[in-house]
């Protein structure tokens, strides 16, 4: 494969990376602005920056901001999921798409750590959702042949399994109630809690149209 | 009459009656099992393995042990002998076990076996299970959130140091040489 071949293939990859990593909605705020400055920057400029040697730090940077403006892991997964439909040639291109999962499970990571978890259940979907990833990217990143590479990633799975485990321990679990009779929200609230005040938690939970009629079966943390 | 006791040797010298919580018997056959535990990471295409060193295996001993009728070297009858032992046996907590020739060490009864026959009236035998007692651990308490950003911060360094490997080896940030094909 010539260079100039190779440049096209960064150039494609990094522009539909990119695309995919803005096309979240929280764009607001500095960072926000930040990630479209150096996103543009970096698609417009990658054959530059891959010369110079500043683009794996330059991606990177895009990576974190993304993170730091409150992307999300749906939008999260967006990315990765168009990174792992790429289909490279070249070993630059190659290399690219494989750190660039690494990149985007680090993001992860960092989501997962800011999010505040309700329930068992929701770290237990979120549990899945990551292992789901990990046995995809083990396989990709298996082909760098690279020890190390190798070695941080099975570190950031275990990292982010532990913490979601750890996370879950304490937690309450998502309960399904069923109810003698359809109560308003405070009812049900002071019935199941002791407490009129986590009704709109319940509401919410149950996606109820009028809180003055809760129906019969309901979803509740059980604490 | 000569007895085999007077033939010395270090070994013979040193050793003592076993005994568990100070209930003593007599030692058919011991053994002593440990190891190191380890880890075994298997990596997909590649055919070199890493055994990840995890500490020290606990120590467990097995001894089979009996007691015999008009024994002179332990006091007391068969009866009370066969009630100290299993009394130690079953009592709370860790104790000293006695080893005929490797001395003392603290450890836990896991399970004995008692065993008498008809055929062998006046010995009983016991199958004896004991694990290491140790100290119980200084549990670290670890900042499982600090730990999740270092190896998020370990993974996206090595990711990115292993992009510019790649992008070098491929000859893409030799800015002379592709200058001219841009």
């Amino acid at each position: 494969m010539s260079v100039k071949t190779e440049f096209d293939e960064i150039d494609e990859i990094v522009e539909r990376t990119l695309a995919n990593l803005l096309a979240f909605t929280g764009k607001e705020g500095r960072s926000g602005s930040e990630l479209r400055l150096r996103a543009g920057d970096l698609v417009a400029r990658t054959a530059y920056y891959v010369m110079d040697g500043s683009f794996p730090n330059r991606l990177l940077q895009c990576f974190r901001l993304a993170t730091t403006s409150g992307i999300s892991l749906n939008w999260m997964d967006r990315v990765i999921q168009g990174l792992t439909e790429e289909k490279p040639s070249g070993l630059a291109a190659t290399s690219v798409v494989q750190n660039s999962l690494i990149f985007a499970l680090a993001q992860e990571g960092r989501v997962i750590r800011a999010t505040q978890f309700i329930s068992r259940d929701d770290v237990d979907a979120t549990m899945r959702r990551m292992k789901k990833w990990f046995d995809i990217i083990k396989d990709i990143i298996a082909d760098t042949m690279s020890g190390p590479a190798y070695q941080d990633f099975i570190n950031l799975s275990a990292a982010i399994t532990r913490y979601l485990t750890d996370t879950a321990r304490p937690l309450p679990r998502m309960l399904r109630y069923e109810l003698a009779a359809t109560m308003p929200a405070l009812a049900v609230s002071q019935y199941i809690y002791g407490e009129g005040d986590r009704s709109d938690v319940l509401v919410a939970e149950n996606k109820i149209v009028h809180p003055a009629f809760m129906q019969r079966t309901l979803r509740a943390v059980s604490a | 009459m000569a007895s085999i006791r007077d033939i010395h040797n270090v070994w013979r010298d040193n050793l003592v009656p076993a005994s568990f919580r100070g209930a003593v018997f007599h030692v058919e056959s011991s053994s002593r099992a440990s190891g190191r535990r380890t880890v075994v990471h298997q990596y997909p295409k590649r055919n070199q393995p890493y055994s990840e060193d995890m500490g020290r295996e606990v120590v467990r001993w097995n001894f089979t042990g009996y007691l015999i009728l008009r024994d002179k070297g332990i006091g007391g009858n068969l009866l009370s002998q066969i009630g100290n032992l299993l009394g130690a046996l079953e009592a709370d907590e860790a104790g000293m076990l006695i080893h005929p020739t490797l001395g003392a060490m603290l450890v836990m009864c896991e399970r004995y076996s008692y065993s008498d026959k008809r055929t062998a009236g006046g010995y009983v035998e016991f199958d004896m299970q004991f694990v290491e007692a140790g100290s119980p651990a200084m549990m670290p308490s670890i900042d499982i959130g600090s730990n999740l950003s270092s190896s998020a911060g370990a993974a996206e360094s090595s990711a990115a140091s292993s992009m510019s490997s790649s992008m070098a080896s491929s000859g893409l940030t030799s800015s002379g040489q592709q200058a001219g094909i841009l």
